[in-house]
């Protein structure tokens, strides 16, 4: 596999997880240092670049 | 605190710093929460290799503890059942067709046949990967064309040589397939 081939793929890995399967709870607290910042859908919070180019 | 990677049936191995939570006949494949994409793909990778069915959860499904897994997933039992038993045995390849780089048209005429021409075989590509696979979900996207197929383990290299083999014959499409991939693209779908 080359290089460009390799990180395509390792995009594309990532980008599955964060845009399909299946969602039980689907909410998720972002917190640092153990205080909760937010709290919103997490299909808000996560996009990929596709997303956010329709976005545009 | 846990984090679901995915549903399983017939796992045979568990990946690394992996635990499994037993619903019925299905598994729940979670482990420590780690926040990471990447390492989430892997693990839902390597089940890929040591299951007969896998449904990958979404990155960042988070529970309490097992209880709260089980009582969150137990209204939708069944439904997981059903959809495992749908991708029982099959894996995802993804097959994306970019849009050719052609010269500049001479005319608006010679242009609309040019994309008319790249539309149709985009299509026939379509149809003659369809009849290999068990299911399909098409994604809307500017590309020329953007699916995922459901393909059963022993299809999967008759599949790669369908694509490649129409990828020599149309040297102008900018042809990708990927996988195999767990079928994420048919968790919510079955």
């Amino acid at each position: 596999m080359t290089a460009l081939a390799e990180q395509v793929t390792l995009v594309e890995l990532v980008d599955r997880v964060l845009h399909k399967g299946v969602v039980i709870a689907g909410d998720v607290t972002l917190s640092v240092a153990g205080v909760d910042l937010v709290y919103v859908g997490l299909r808000v919070l996560l996009a990929s670049v596709a997303t956010l180019e329709e976005a545009r | 605190m846990i984090e679901l990677y995915a549903f399983a049936c017939g796992v045979r191995e568990l990946p690394e710093d992996c635990g499994a939570v037993q619903l019925g006949a299905v598994t729940a494949v979670v482990g420590d929460v780690r926040g990471d994409a990447m390492r989430h793909g892997l693990i839902v990778q390597a089940l890929v290799d040591t299951a007969d069915a896998v449904l990958p959860a979404r990155f960042c499904e988070r529970f309490d503890d097992a209880a709260a897994l089980a009582a969150s997933v137990a209204p939708r039992l069944r439904e997981l059942e059903s959809r495992l038993a749908a991708v029982d045995g099959c894996v995802e390849l993804a097959v994306r067709v970019g849009r050719p780089d052609r010269p500049r048209a001479e005319d608006g005429g010679a242009y609309m046949r040019a994309r008319l021409r790249e539309a149709n075989a985009a299509s026939a590509l379509h149809a003659l990967l369809q009849e290999q696979a068990r299911a399909t979900v098409v994604t809307e996207s500017p590309l020329l064309h953007d699916a995922c197929y459901l393909v059963d383990r022993c299809a999967v290299d008759e599949f790669a040589r369908t694509v490649a083999a129409y990828g020599d014959a149309h040297p102008e499409l900018n042809l990708v397939c990927t996988g195999p991939w767990a079928p994420a693209s048919f968790a919510e779908a079955a």
